[in-house]
Formats: structure tokens, sequence, C-alpha cells
């Protein structure tokens, strides 16, 4: 196996790829990737049981092959060579020794057979692994859907933030995608609190009511994709057990979360009498400062809503502490008192986008002390909600 | 068609009483010294025979009764201690329900000679069970003598259950140094036969405890006073050396009277709890004083159990006493540390234990080893001729046993104890904040922090579990921060863990949990305390759950509830992230009662002085 790239191409290779290697691998040869060359075409492939991706650019082919490359040794070789140089990239086909010249050095590091990786029975837990089989669309492609640029982003980097860590309800471990046709929803929640993102553009494309539920891990990744990208679901006896998403010259397959998501819509309140309105500026700086002083483990702060002030407070019992900040408000009640998790509040608050018109004010909505608040850069905008649920004093 | 309900004629009521006041012959030994106390004797005298099977003889110079009361004092419910409802409702006496002398005369042959001060001439009373009495003139000595012979003669069952006499002796000895140590301002003299166990004259709180309990006790009793709107405690708690293996130094008085209380022995052993080991119990002596309209006595017949109107106030006011006891004896735990922290110069105050050169002891009937003594026969053989009345008992002259000798050792044989300590320096801990600066942090676990000249190494894990359970503690009765869950856990659970929880739920629910028990096998998580991070909740209630199922679950669930708590979040507890939130944890366990030793006994925190580490590098 012989072929040549420029270095910059095989860099923009890596960090597509690498996300999928496992910071540490139960399985040794998942550490590897898989390379192989055709058609003068390269193909690497990076998998950790749960994401797969799989990266094609093109190279001139001198032979064809394939091989199983130790990933960070290779990658952190890589990364310190000149951008503009041209890697020549040869294997032994006797020792599997790979060679990468880079026109001023050259290195040796061991490569395995690609029948090690493919030969793992753990690989996607199915039967057999078989890679092509995944990439080639074996299994039954179902629902498609596409997300315009700046979509994934959007959806993901606003909700991953409250997955749950409960490994007891797995379907809170991940971020829950509704798809109506019109539009697409994320949702995730660990309980104390929910966050909904919406989005409906027009060059997007969603399907009627699918809904599936990513994993974190792979939530992460999407956060980064900044690109259009073609959604595929992949059927396993007419079950949804995985996800394609195809981006540029990049397929990312993900397992997906097969489990029934929380009825998250019954619990938002619908009558919210009571509107909040504040500047968001000022209320994330008044948590910052009084959280200091509030107790390190419960971590509570209270807010005191009256008609033009709200009043943050944190304290803490067993050292005698307390920090009050005073910031004005617009509040249609007469007085409120509440009180939440000041990490909570303030990641709640902070993830909140604030659009043009409503300069900097975000809107909090109260019904009942005990029923959840909403908060929302406006009270008519449903692009991003936040509902957290309050801390009551027993 | 027959009726079938009689009045128990009053002989058989009597005995039936008898069978809950009298149980054995200490029994009787308690309510006739608790009846010399209420007639403000300054002068007991006990004599017994054949452990008390034989006679009983006290001898008194109290107020003494009239020919009328005399009469009247060994019919049922006849007292001169309680007139009106009220008064029940605020005792102050020992007795007063009026029935021990009535069942003790159903149950023994009883003589009682008695005077008062103003009268020329005594009364003597004989009784048997079953026939009248007889009243008759005498000369005797101003107060009152009761002689019981032949206890539970006419009821074979109940001699039957009498222990072996050593024990039956000792279960006297014990009551008998309980109204010593209590009542430490009179003189108790203490006869086995014509062999003196002890005759202790008027003392000090102090030397009477060290005169009864022993000499070995010098320098390990740390004084506790202490006092709120509510009780008063004074009195002492041992140091750590002379803890036993046994229950059998723990002496707790309220107004005056012996008790036991489950709460306030709580307290004690919590304040201990990271000093002692688990086999081990602390030695204390204390007196509680409280108004007697809060405090209920009249709960069991045997008068020793006692129902406070506050619980926790009591728990909690004995807790920072002897917390605060310790603390300023350095007890907890660090001699130096503290010394080093301190600035108030050190206030040298001895214990000023000059044992007075006569000393009393002398018998050890139980031992075997007989002790010669010079107290004639006569002593008690014709009583009302040599108790005069003014003259005290003769103290015994030999002086040479004074050395190690206590009653307690006599009766109970020595304790094995001790090394001697270090005076116990006293000085004032409160209030002083350590100057403390933080070093460096061995995440997860490890805080390092210089305080003067010494490094501290801070186990972030016991700490956290110190702080967390003081906090659970503090706010049992005031805020507890629930967390509401927008989608309640549904969680499955075994049978007898679902039982266990019905037990602890309230608690649970007090300390911040909401659970709802929807069956015998499924229970629905709607809140979680504040505390607990998202993801251990089902793990943590598990774990409480589990801890509390094999333990016998009476008292202090809430306690024992906070402490799982706390030590199932201190296990999960994230690490410190900026040097700030390092500080105000260091802070915050400083403000804890005991920042060296977590509630389960985990040292939190290391010292290391400059010469141990020069050390290292010798
Ligand atoms: N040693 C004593 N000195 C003076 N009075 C006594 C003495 N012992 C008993 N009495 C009188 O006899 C009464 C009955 O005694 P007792 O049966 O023990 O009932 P109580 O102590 O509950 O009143 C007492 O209330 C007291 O008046
Ligand atoms: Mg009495």
């Amino acid at each position: 196996m012989k072929f040549k790239v420029p270095m910059n191409e095989m860099q923009s290779l890596l960090q597509k790829v690498m996300p999928a290697i496992p910071p540490k691998a139960t399985l040794p040869i998942l550490e590897h990737l898989h390379f192989s060359a055709e058609h003068g075409k390269l193909r690497a492939i990076a998998t950790d049981q749960d994401i797969t991706i799989i990266v094609t650019i093109n190279v001139e082919t001198e032979h064809e092959g394939s091989v199983l490359v130790p990933g960070r040794r290779f990658e952190q070789i890589i990364k310190l060579q000149d951008p503009s140089a041209i890697l020549e990239f040869t294997v032994d086909v006797e020792n599997l020794d790979i060679k990468l010249f880079t026109g001023t050095g050259k290195y040796i590091i061991k490569g395995l057979n690609v029948d090690e990786y493919l030969d793992i029975p753990e690989l996607f837990k199915a039967e057999k692994p078989d890679i092509e089989k995944l990439i080639s669309g074996n299994f039954k492609a179902g629902a498609k859907a596409i997300f315009s640029k700046e979509e994934a982003k959007f959806l993901s980097s606003k909700t991953v933030f409250a997955v749950s860590e409960d490994e007891y309800r797995p379907a809170m471990t991940g971020v829950l995608f509704q798809f109506r046709n019109e539009y697409v929803k994320a949702v995730a929640t660990d309980s104390y609190r929910l966050v909904i993102a919406k989005s409906g553009e027009s060059e997007s494309q969603y399907p009627d009511n699918l809904d599936i539920i990513l994993p974190k891990r792979t939530v992460e990744l999407l956060k980064k994709i900044d690109e259009r990208i073609e959604i595929t679901t992949l059927e396993t006896n007419d079950r949804i057990t995985h996800i394609r998403f195809d981006v540029d010259n990049t397929i990312f397959i993900s397992k997906i979360i097969d489990e029934r998501f929380p009825p998250y819509e019954t619990v938002i309140p619908l009558e919210n009498k009571y509107y909040l309105q504040v500047s968001q500026k000022e209320l994330i700086k008044a948590i910052n400062r009084v959280s200091i002083q509030a107790n390190t483990f419960s971590k509570h702060v209270k807010l005191s809503i009256s008609k033009n002030q709200l009043v943050v407070s944190g304290r803490d019992e067993d050292m005698g502490t307390t920090g009050d900040e005073t910031i004005s408000c617009e509040f249609n009640g007469d007085t409120f008192e509440t009180g939440f998790n000041f990490k909570f509040l303030l990641e709640a608050v902070q993830n909140i986008e604030i659009d043009e018109k409503s300069d900097d004010i975000i809107t909090i909505m109260f019904s009942e002390p005990i029923k959840p608040v909403l908060i929302k850069s406006n009270p008519a905008s449903d692009d991003l909600v936040m509902l957290l649920m309050p801390v009551r004093i027993n | 068609m027959s009726n079938k309900i009689n009045i128990l004629p009053e002989f058989i009521a009597n005995q039936i009483a008898a069978g809950e006041v009298v149980q054995r012959p200490e029994s009787v030994v308690k309510e006739l010294v608790e009846n010399s106390l209420d007639a403000n004797a300054t002068e007991i005298a006990i004599i017994i025979k054949d452990a008390g099977k034989q006679l009983i003889h006290i001898i008194d110079n109290g107020t003494g009764m009239s020919r009328e009361d005399l009469e009247l004092s060994i019919k049922r419910h006849s007292t001169s201690k309680i007139y009106t409802l009220e008064d029940l409702e605020e005792i102050k006496t020992y007795g007063f329900r009026g029935e021990a002398l009535a069942s003790i005369c159903s149950v023994a042959q009883v003589e009682i000679r008695t005077r008062q001060e103003e009268d020329k001439i005594g009364w003597k009373l004989i009784s048997e069970p079953l026939k009248d009495a007889v009243i008759e003139p005498v000369i005797c000595d101003k107060g009152t003598q009761i002689f019981v012979k032949n206890l539970f003669y006419n009821v074979p069952a109940r001699r039957k259950f009498l222990r072996t006499n050593l024990t039956e002796f000792r279960y006297i000895a014990d009551t008998v140094i309980k109204f010593a140590i209590s009542n430490y301002n009179k003189r108790f003299t203490f006869y086995d036969y014509d062999q003196l166990i002890f005759d202790l004259i008027p003392d000090t709180f102090e030397n009477r405890i060290i005169k009864t309990l022993g000499k070995e006790l010098i320098d390990h009793l740390i004084p506790v006073n202490y006092s709120n709107n509510y009780l008063k405690i004074s009195g002492f708690i041992g140091t750590k050396e002379i803890a036993r293996k046994t229950k059998s130094n723990q002496y707790l008085f309220l107004n005056g009277r012996s008790i036991v209380n489950r709460s306030i022995n709580f307290a004690i052993y919590s304040c201990y709890e990271a000093i002692l080991d688990k086999n081990k119990h602390p030695f204390y002596i204390l007196m509680l004083e409280i108004d007697p309209k809060k405090v209920d006595v009249n709960i069991h017949p045997q008068k020793n159990e006692v129902k406070f109107d506050d619980d926790k106030i009591i728990f909690n006011s004995v807790f920072e006493s002897i917390i605060k006891s310790l603390k300023t004896f350095h007890q907890i735990p660090d001699i130096d540390y503290f010394e080093k922290l301190s600035q108030f110069p050190l206030q040298k105050e001895l214990s000023t234990h000059q044992f007075p050169n006569k000393q009393q002891i002398l018998v050890n009937k139980i031992t075997g080893e007989i002790i010669d003594n010079q107290v004639s026969k006569q002593n008690f053989i014709q009583p009302q001729g040599n108790f005069i009345q003014g003259q005290r008992f003769k103290e015994n002259p030999k002086t040479s046993y004074t050395r190690n000798f206590s009653a307690y050792d006599i009766l109970f044989g020595k304790p094995n104890i001790i090394e001697k300590r270090e005076n116990i320096k006293p000085e004032e801990l409160i209030n002083i904040e350590p100057q403390i600066k933080i070093l460096g942090y061995l995440a997860p676990k490890y805080l390092f922090a210089l305080s003067q000249d010494d490094l501290l190494i801070i186990n972030t894990f016991a700490a956290t579990e110190r702080i967390l359970y003081e906090t659970f503690r503090n706010t049992e009765n005031t805020e507890r921060l629930r967390q509401n869950m927008l989608f309640p856990i549904k969680l499955n659970l075994p049978q007898d863990q679902i039982a266990t929880l019905r037990m602890i739920n309230n608690e649970l629910e007090r300390l911040g949990f909401e659970i709802v028990i929807e069956s015998n096998s499924t229970i629905n998580l709607i809140a979680i305390p504040s505390e607990i991070k998202s993801g251990d909740e089902i793990n943590i209630l598990k774990e409480i759950i589990e801890e509390l199922e094999n333990q016998e679950i009476t008292e202090f669930i809430y306690d024992k509830i906070s402490l799982k708590l706390a030590k199932s979040l201190a296990l999960r507890k994230g690490p410190l992230q900026t040097k700030e939130e390092m500080e105000e944890f260091v802070n915050k366990l400083f403000t804890t009662t005991n920042p060296f030793f977590s509630p389960s006994k985990k040292t939190i925190i290391k010292i290391l002085k400059n010469s141990d580490i020069d050390n290292y590098f010798a």
C-alpha cells in the first residue's frame, strides 16, 4: 500500500476522524484507524463501537491496500508537520511497518493487519461486524432529513448541557430529536431542568413524526459541525438502531438510545400568570456575585420578586454569610418568592439567546411556587425554552 | 349470673404494687434512702445483712414523723409530698407516689422508729403482712430508722428469683454510690453486717466522686458547666483514657434523681464518637437541672425514666456542653495544634485534688480480703443506742489504706487504668479563627494547607462528611431545601426495603426527600435534598435504606440517616475547583464541632509539624 497526499489534507482528515477514537479504549484495537486506499481515494475509519466516523479524501494511489494505523501516534506525528508538505505513506507488506516521508523527515510506525479490526466480534455488537455494510447501507435506510448549515450546531449546543448523568434513566442521558415535518425540536433534561430548542428552516428537510434520542457524545460531536448535514436513520429488523450523518466527505454513524423519553410536554405549565422581565446581563452578574455567599453544598439562591425589583440572595447558615443583589425588573404580580440551585439557574439564564428585538431582556414565567418556571428570550418565542424546577423550603 | 369484678383487698393491691416498686433488695434501699433524703436528712446510714434479704436497716437524721403520720405512712397512696394535681406536675422530691412503704410492708416485716425534733418521745411501728400494725412509744434519736426484715419471705416466688448475694449486694452498692455522688454534701455510711464499706463525709462534688469511684480518676475528670434558659448541666466527663469496655462508669442525674435516658446518652456518645473506639464507653457523671414542670418523672414506678417536654433541646444542650468541655480540654483532638492557634495564654489550672488524710475504706468482703476495721458491732446491734444525735460515725483511724483504695475498687474490683496524662490544661478555644493558608490540592481528595508552622493535610472526603452531617443536624428543625424533580423516578425495591422505607420515610422527608410508596414493590421519588447531585439520587437513597435496614430502627432515625447521607455524599464529592472554593471549604470545616474527625471516625486532618518533616530528612 502506498499513496501520496498533501499534508494539510491528512491533517484535516485526522481532525474529523479522531473524535471517534476513545480516550481510553476498552479494546486496544480500537485505538487504530482503519485506512484503505483504492481508486485514488483514501478512506479512514475510526470507531468506539457507539460512534463510527468515516472520512474519504482524494489521494494519489500507487499501490492499493489497507492497514490499521495506531491513531494517536500517527496524529501526533502529522500534527507537527508543515501543512504544505507532501506526505508519502507506504506500508511494508512483509511486516506492516508504516513508513512516512514528509520531505524532510522519515518515520516508521507499526501497523496492523486490517483483518484484526474486522475480526473483533464485539464491534457494533452486531452478529458479525461489517463495516462495509454499515457504510453502504445494508442496514435498511429509513427516514431522511437535512439540517441546514448551523442548525445542528444550534440544536446540540443549546441542549447538551442539560443531559442527565443518571444511568438508571438512559433515555435522559441523550438529547431527544423530534422531527415534525415543519420543524425539529431538540429536548434534554436531567429532571431538574429541561431545555427545548426548536428550529424550522426553509432549506432544511424534516421527516414527519420521527423521535430519536442521540447519546450525549454524539450530540457533542454535532456541536462542532457547521455545515449542511444529510441525516438517515438506519434500521435493523424494522427498528431504528443507528443514525447516519453525511457531511461533505465525512460519514458519521451513531447508535441511538432506544428508550422512551419522559413525557416532557406534560410538565410544561400551560398557564403562566406571572412574567418577570429582567436584564440577562444583570441577572447573570447578580447570580455570580451572591452565589459566592451561598452554601456550597446546597447551592441555593433565593429570588424575591416585587413589582420593580428583584433581589437575588445567597446565604450559608453554617458560615453565617449572606449576599444580596438588587436589580430592577418588571413584574406583573405583587410579590413572588422562589429559590433555585444557582448552577442550574445560571446555566439556564446564560443559555438564552437574545434576539435583537428584546435587547438583553429575558422573561421568566411563573405559575405556582412548586411548578417549574419557564425562561425565554421573550414570552412569545419558543425557539429556546428553559424549564427550571425550583427548590422548596421544607 | 354472678358478678365477677371485685375491688381488690388493700393487701393484694399492695403486693401487686410491690411487684413493680420492690423488685429486689436494692429497690428497698433505694426507696428508703429516697425517703430519708426527702425528709431532709444530712446523715444517712445503710446497713444490710445477707445482701438485704435478711435485713435492710436505714438510719437517718431527718424530720421524723408524728404518730399520726407514722400510722398513715404505710398505707397505700399516703404521701406527704404532693397534695394537688399541680404538685404532680412539678415534683421536687424523690417520692410522690406514696406506695413504697405500703409495698414494702406487704412483702416484709417492717419496723419503723421515728421522732420529730420537737417531740420528747418517739414512736415505733411494727408491721407484718396481713396483720394490723402496732404502734407504741419508744425512746429514740431525732430522725427515722427503718428495719426491713426477711424481704419476700411471704412471696417465695420472688425470693427464688433473686440473684446471688454477690450480685444483689452489687446492685445495692451501686445504688448507694449513686446517692452518695449526687448528694455529695451529705454523709453516707454503708455497712455490710458489721463491716464498714464506707463512711463518706460531706465533700466537694469532685472529691466525692474520687472517693467513691477511685483515685485513678484524678486528672481524668473534665468539668462540664453549661446552662441555657432551659436547663443547667454540671458534672464531669472522663478523658478517653478512662473509657471502659462496660457502661459501669456512667451516671446521670436529673434534679438529683438518677435516671437513664437514651437521648442524653446518645448525645454523649455522639460527642465521643471521634475519639473513642466503638466498643468503649465514655465516663460521665452529669447533673441536669431543669424546671420540674418541663419533665415528667411519673412514667415508671421505679421513677428512673423521665420524659422531657422537648427531647431535642436536651439532646442539643448536652451535646453542646460536652463538645465544649472536650474542646476546652483538648480531647478533640490535637493539643499542640490548638495551643498554637490559641491567642490566649495557657491558663494552667491544675485540679487541686489534695486527698484528705483520713481515708475510710477498709472492707473487702466481696473479694474475700478482710481488712481490719474498728467499727464495733454495737453500732447497729443496738443502733438506737449508738446512733446518737449529732454524733458522727467514727472515721476509721487507719490511714495506711489511703493509697489506692476506694469504695468502688473494693466493690467492683480495680478498674484497669491508666497511664497518667499530662495535666489537663483548660483553655478557651471558642471563636478562634484559625489562620490557614491553602498550599495545594491533590485532587480530588487531599488539600494541603499551612497553619502557623504546621502542615495540614486535609482529607476533603472525610471533611465533607463532617460538614454535611452537621448541616443536616443543624437544619433539622429549621429549613431543609428540597429540590423537586420534573420527572419523578419510579423505582422497584424488594419488599423488605419498602418496609424499612415506610419506617424511615418521615425522617427522609424531614431531610428533604419526598417519596411516595406506591405499592409493596414500587416507589416514586419526587424530590431530593438539594445537596444530592443529578445522577446520584437512586444510589444514595438505596444506600440509606440498606444502611438502615440492618439496624434496629427505634430512635435517632434522623441522625442515622443524616450520617449515612453525609457519608454517601462525601464519597461522591466532586473535586474543589478554585482556590476560593478551597478556602471556603476549610473555613466551613472549622465551623464544625469537630474538624479533626468525621462522624464515622475517619481522620480529617493530619498535622505535620516542622519537626516531623525534619525527621523525614534526618
Ligand atoms: N425516713 C422518713 N422520714 C420522714 N418521713 C418519712 C420517711 N419515710 C417515709 N416517710 C413518710 O411516709 C410517707 C410515705 O412514704 P412512701 O411510701 O415512700 O411514699 P412517698 O415517698 O412516695 O411519699 C412519706 O410521704 C413521708 O411522709
Ligand atoms: Mg418514698
